[in-house]
């Protein structure tokens, strides 16, 4: 998980300055929230479980 | 996944963090937060047996299920807001980070007045007795 982050990241970060340097501010922001919005759904479901675990662990 | 691999983990996240940080900082707070994640899923996987034999050795002692499910209750309240408090204050959110330490103390403050209640009165009924 922490490798595919890191990836979407560095991608993120290179099309961003890619698309900054050709002129295109707008779709560099809107790749930018993509870019955010993918690594938040995969880090959602993690922080879900960890926090089910913990419930089902200490019965809380 | 043994001790080793759990620091490998860690380092390995801390090195992509940092190196990420002057490109794009929010991912590197998901990177941090993922390995948090994967490091204390891995450290719960090994504390369920820790769980059962305290649960094993209070009720040997003698003392009620009650207090024992308190005592982890709270574990849990503590280790949920540790790490909520800590992520906030790696994205330098600090009173962010304050607002769910408090709110973790009042909803164990919450779980454990009950027993000082008990406490309270068990207090009370011996100075009673000794005044009587």
């Amino acid at each position: 998980m922490i490798f595919k982050i890191a990836a979407i990241g560095i991608i993120v970060s290179v099309l961003n300055q890619v698309l900054i340097r050709s002129g295109r501010e707008e779709q560099a922001t809107m790749t930018t929230l993509a870019g955010l919005i993918v690594v938040l759904m995969m880090i959602i479901s993690g922080i879900s479980t960890l926090f089910s675990t913990i419930k089902s662990v200490f019965g809380l | 996944m043994n001790i080793v691999a759990l620091c490998g983990v860690a380092l390995i996240a801390a090195i992509l963090s940092v190196t990420l940080k002057k490109h794009s900082p929010e991912t590197s707070i998901i990177i941090s937060i993922a390995a948090g994640i994967i490091l204390l899923m891995a450290i719960l996987s090994k504390i369920i047996p820790a769980v059962n034999q305290i649960q094993t050795l209070i009720s040997n002692a003698g003392m009620s299920a009650e207090y024992a499910g308190i005592l982890f209750k709270a574990v849990g309240i503590c280790l949920i807001c540790q790490f909520s408090a800590d992520s906030c204050k790696d994205a330098g959110e600090a009173a962010l980070a304050s607002k769910v330490e408090f709110a973790g103390k009042i909803m164990i403050l919450i779980l454990a007045l009950p027993l000082f209640e008990k406490i309270s009165q068990i207090a009370l009924s011996l100075i009673n007795s000794r005044l009587q």
